[in-house]
């Protein structure tokens, strides 16, 4: 008689209970992949051959080689086959190596045995992840073999195939690990699923409840800063490791341990329960009764909220009242409570008789519910009227939306990566006004709260309420998120916006023309950089030397703008700027020959008449126009009315089902849309005189942009269509004609008289 | 030996096992009896340290069991419904039992398999489930533990499997001390294994005797009096049990050993006399009568 009690024997014994698992992972990793990528190699290259045709040896063979090394990284790198793979077979594992807890018999069998639970865990967890890395490293090796084989292996591909398999590794252990606690706390593999289920989703869940109840019920909630996705979850943890070595190319350390620490930490759970685990919980519904009641009230609670949320949303759209449709949210939130712990409770007990059991987890569900809603029906905890104050705030950032784009701008990182206007200003905007910005946050949220209570029309007479984003920093490192709606119109809040805006601080943080980020990019020499300036229509191109120059001068300009002279000034130019960078990895086959995909920026820069020095720049350099047109280029001008009040009164008169806009556009479901069109008047001009009045009125619309401070704008009703001569060298770069418009209150008298409408 | 003190069981508040108190001496085959839902195969369960006690102690040799691969090492459980693995045959059954039980008796095993007319190459999930009880039996056996928990694995078993299984414990019990414990909810397969009967009902333990105790100390005697008064005063002399007369042929159950009885006899004038052998089930059925059961209805059905 042999001792063979050893832990490899242990181990060896194991793997011949979970033998179709073996052969499941050996079948994918270690068939699958390198035949997989055996014939992606010779699919790249086949697809290939015409680089040899197309270039030298020399260059052919390293963009042959690229596009190999690219088929590999795109299957040993992050590859999302595999993670899902590893994603199936970790929970695969976890829930077959212990599944034997959910059999009297085979609990009977096991722990009647001589082996400690604690040997008996780590033998069955062992092998879970021996039959994940044995797999996929021998896999992993044939791969690479067959890739050296190919031409298409480099350092690249081995350091991003072994980064991806560390993470891989990492987020198979987080769902490992979550597959093994939701069996421990489970008697059955029905339920067993529906915890994992609960584990991947809850956080989720959750998350989304309070956002769309902080949307419906909060008028100073923004949902920048807000994130939905769990961040207890290791798909959360593993896609922002992914993301952070797409940008940098490297393992980001913080997300690896936080993805680590989360699987130590399950890990210790499920062993802990693992350990207090009874024997006769084999086949029930839950491990530990304690946690019934509990877990019963987190599932419902949360569910009754979302099933009263989308009632609320429902009875808004279909009643336009929420008070009106109340009774509906309450009574389907009330049902859902019931229904929930009924549904659940006969989980439990297997019996639909069950339904009726435990009537104070209902009632405690019920309550739970009940307060969660008042408190954000009548803002309990106060998030609305919440203002830090002043000496408790670090910074803040002051995002107004829509202000100052130029021609459409992109925000961007000192890597390039894309942000939007709120990331930006949160990275790189820190205002320490912070008296000012109280004192505008307290006036704009006490006006706009009366304007609410009052049920102003906001657009009204008494001022536009612009949307804001606030980020609050606090002394004490917590970040605060808020929107404020400010009325631009207001004399107090123009002040106080002077202050705001016509700070350092704003302008490093809002304006991108004004960015040290844009400075570097425009120092690389791998970018292929294309600037010009004019209005949107008269463009003419710069050096990049004119365009460096310009935009330090620019940026020495900018201090003397504020939020009232940008309001009551229209821009002269814009500076518009495109960025590229040929993407290295991206050969493909273009219209003549090789090429490569782009990334790319673009930047519109207002230039405004009292920026003075950037004005006398372009003047001396011959970019500068006194007018926004060249009346030599003029054929003739179309001026459209759309006389949009004769229009609304037309179709009233005709009772037409359907409204004109505040725009002036029509909206109907009648076939004929006679108030619009029968209102429009039509003006054409071709004297020299009649034109050069009209040309100083006039825009280009994309120059003309009502934003977010509600300043200069263009005539709603009024377009002005410009036709240049044949001959004229727009008509060569730019078209036979251009949209323009009147700048508010300056129509030419003959131009209104002549496009008035007339019954 | 395994002792049990005061033990209590409960599944979702319904008690299973209550108060229980055995005590299981070594070298004795003993017999756990309960009709079905008495406790019997919790008690096991806890015995093979599968279950833990919500109270009370079991201890094995002095070692608690639960938890305790010490305790566990002296003890090999079968359950009701043996388990064993997936597309396994008996040979892969001894691999694994080898590397949990150090003693394990490889040789004897096969010995075993042949005797048995089990064949190790062929897939358990192939046998029928006599077969398996069977060979959850030899496994239980050779694994070289002391004390050989059996819950229900004689229920099915044909008689010569029965003795072959009897006589095999018998020479295990003589040659290293094994002490089977087999529970079983019929008494008649139990008779002719155990030495010491413990019954359960409704969680509790109603006796626990040695067999051979029992029978010495009850009679059961067959007879018909002279007259009235022989009858009479025989029956006060006796310490009855039970007294069923049909016509003028007393059957009586006594309490106290058989020359007791007989002295008695010899002091009243019989027609007829005669002291009958009295089985397991009529045992049991005089002595939780007294304390006021019916085992045929606990037990016998």
């Amino acid at each position: 008689m042999t001792s063979k009690s050893s832990f490899l024997v242990s181990l060896k014994e194991n793997s011949k209970r979970r033998l179709w698992v073996w052969v499941i992972s050996i079948l994918m990793f270690v068939l699958i992949l390198p035949v997989l990528t055996a014939f992606g190699l010779g699919g790249v290259a086949r697809g290939a051959e015409w680089i040899w045709e197309a270039t030298d040896a020399a260059t052919a063979k390293q963009l042959v080689h690229q596009k190999l090394a690219e088929m590999m990284l795109s299957m040993l790198g992050f590859s999302g086959p595999i993670v899902f793979f590893s994603t199936i077979l970790a929970v695969v594992s976890g829930v077959q190596g212990f599944s034997y807890l959910y059999s009297r018999k085979k609990i009977d069998f096991y722990m009647g045995m001589p082996v400690k639970k604690s040997k008996r865990f780590l033998v069955i967890w062992i092998n879970g992840i021996l039959l994940y890395i044995v797999p996929y490293m021998a896999g992993l090796a044939v791969s690479l073999i067959i890739g050296a084989g190919n031409k298409a292996l480099d350092g690249e591909v081995l350091y991003t195939a072994a980064s991806a398999f560390l993470a891989n590794l990492c987020l198979y252990l987080g769902v490992y690990h979550l597959a093994i606690l939701a069996l421990m706390m489970t008697g059955n593999i029905v339920i067993t699923g529906f915890g994992f289920l609960v584990f991947c989703f809850y956080e989720f869940m959750v998350r989304y409840t309070l956002v769309g109840y902080k949307q419906e019920f909060f008028d100073y909630y923004t949902y920048y800063g807000t994130k939905e996705t769990p961040g207890l979850s290791p798909f959360t943890m593993y896609g922002n490791l992914v993301n952070v070595f797409d940008y940098k190319n490297v393992i980001d350390v913080k997300y690896l341990f936080f993805l680590l620490l989360f699987s130590l930490v399950v890990g210790l759970i499920s062993y802990g329960c693992y350990l207090k685990r009874p024997a006769e919980a084999a086949g029930k519904a839950m491990t530990f009764g304690i946690t019934r009641p509990f877990i019963k009230v987190l599932i419902t609670v949360p569910t009754a909220l979302v099933a009263g949320l989308m009632v609320f949303d429902r009875v808004n759209m279909d009643f336009n009242d929420s008070k009106e449709g109340i009774g509906w949210v309450i009574f389907i939130t009330a049902l859902v409570v019931v229904l929930g712990s009924a549904l659940i409770q006969v989980i439990y007990e297997f019996d639909i008789k069950g339904a009726l059991h435990k009537k104070r987890d209902i009632l405690i569900s019920g309550a739970l519910t009940a307060f969660i809603f008042i408190a954000f029906q009548y803002d309990i905890f106060g998030y609305d009227d919440y203002i830090p104050s002043p000496d408790k705030i670090e910074s803040i950032a002051f995002i107004p939306e829509n202000y100052e784009q130029g021609t459409g701008s992109m925000y961007f990182d000192s890597d390039g990566s894309y942000l939007t206007a709120e990331g930006y200003a949160e990275k790189y905007m820190y205002l320490q006004n912070t008296d000012t910005l109280c004192e505008l946050i307290k006036l704009s949220m006490d006006g706009h709260n009366e304007a609410v209570k009052k049920n102003e029309d906001m657009e009204a007479d008494k001022g536009h309420w612009s949307y804001s984003t606030l980020i609050y920093r606090l002394k004490g490192g917590r970040t605060v998120y808020r929107a404020l709606w400010v009325n631009v119109d207001d004399e107090r809040s123009g002040q106080l916006l002077d202050e705001i805006i016509g700070s350092d601080e704003f302008k490093k943080g809002y304006m991108i023309g004004n960015s040290d980020n844009l400075n570097r990019m425009l120092e690389k020499e791998t970018y292929t950089i294309t600037a010009s300036y004019g209005n949107t229509i008269y463009m003419e191109r710069m050096s990049l030397n004119e365009l460096k120059e310009l935009l330090e001068i620019y940026q020495r300009d900018l201090a003397l703008a504020n939020f009232s002279n940008v309001k009551n000034n229209v821009p002269t130019g814009v500076i518009e700027l495109a960025v590229s960078e040929e993407l290295p990895w991206s050969v493909y086959k273009g219209a003549s020959g090789i090429a490569r995909s782009t990334r790319g920026w673009e930047l519109g820069i207002n230039i405004y008449p009292f920026y003075e020095e950037s004005i006398a720049y372009l003047k001396n350099h011959g970019y500068y126009m006194d007018t926004q047109l060249k009346m030599e280029d003029i054929a003739s001008i179309q001026v459209v009315n759309d006389n949009s009040e004769a229009a609304r009164k037309l179709a009233k008169e005709q009772e037409l089902t359907g409204d004109v806009s505040a725009e002036g556009v029509f909206y109907s479901t009648a076939s004929k849309v006679a108030g619009y069109d029968s209102a429009r008047v039509y003006a054409d001009y071709t004297k020299e005189e009649q034109l050069k009045e009209i040309a100083e009125g006039i825009y280009p619309q994309e120059l003309v942009q009502s934003d977010w401070d509600w300043g200069k704008d263009l005539e709603k009703d009024y377009r002005a269509v410009i036709y240049f001569k044949a001959d004229s060298p727009i008509t060569k770069y730019y078209g036979a004609s251009a949209t323009y418009g009147f700048l508010e209150g300056q129509v030419p008298d003959f131009v209104r008289e002549d496009t008035a409408y007339k019954e | 030996m395994i002792e049990i003190r005061n033990v209590t069981k409960s599944y979702d508040k319904i008690k299973a096992v209550d108060d229980v108190s055995v005590s299981i001496k070594e070298n004795t085959v003993f017999g756990l009896i309960g009709t079905n839902g008495a406790g019997k195969s919790t008690v096991l369960r806890m015995v093979a340290g599968v279950l833990e006690p919500e109270k009370g102690e079991i201890a094995i040799d002095g070692l608690p069991v639960f938890d305790n691969m010490e305790a566990k090492k002296k003890i090999y459980f079968i359950a009701d419904e043996p388990y064993f693995f997936a597309n396994s045959n008996a040979t892969d059954m001894q691999r694994y039992l080898c590397s949990v039980y150090p003693e394990f008796a490889v040789e004897d095993f096969y010995n075993y398999l042949v005797n048995f007319g089990l064949d190790k190459k062929r897939k358990i999930n192939t046998y029928s489930k006599g077969m398996k009880k069977q060979l959850a039996l030899i496994c239980g056996v050779c694994s070289g533990t002391k004390y050989l928990l059996c819950d229900e694995t004689f229920d099915g078993l044909d008689p010569v499997m029965r003795q072959g299984i009897k006589s095999i414990f018998a020479s295990e019990i003589e040659r290293r001390g094994m002490t089977p414990v087999i529970a079983s909810h019929n008494l008649r397969e139990l008779e002719d294994i155990c030495d010491h009967v413990g019954l359960l009902h409704k969680g509790g333990v109603l006796l626990s005797k040695d067999l051979e105790d029992m029978k010495c100390n009850i009679q059961k005697i067959q007879c018909v009096f002279k007259t009235i008064d022989d009858e009479a005063k025989a029956i006060k002399a006796l310490d009855i049990m039970k007294n069923e007369k049909r016509g003028s042929l007393n059957v009586l159950t006594v309490r106290g050993n058989k020359a007791e009885i007989l002295a008695v006899f010899a002091t009243v004038n019989t027609i007829f006399f005669e002291a009958l052998p009295l089985s397991l089930e009529e045992i049991f059925i005089s002595e939780t009568e007294v304390v006021g059961y019916d085992v045929k209805k606990l037990i016998l059905g």
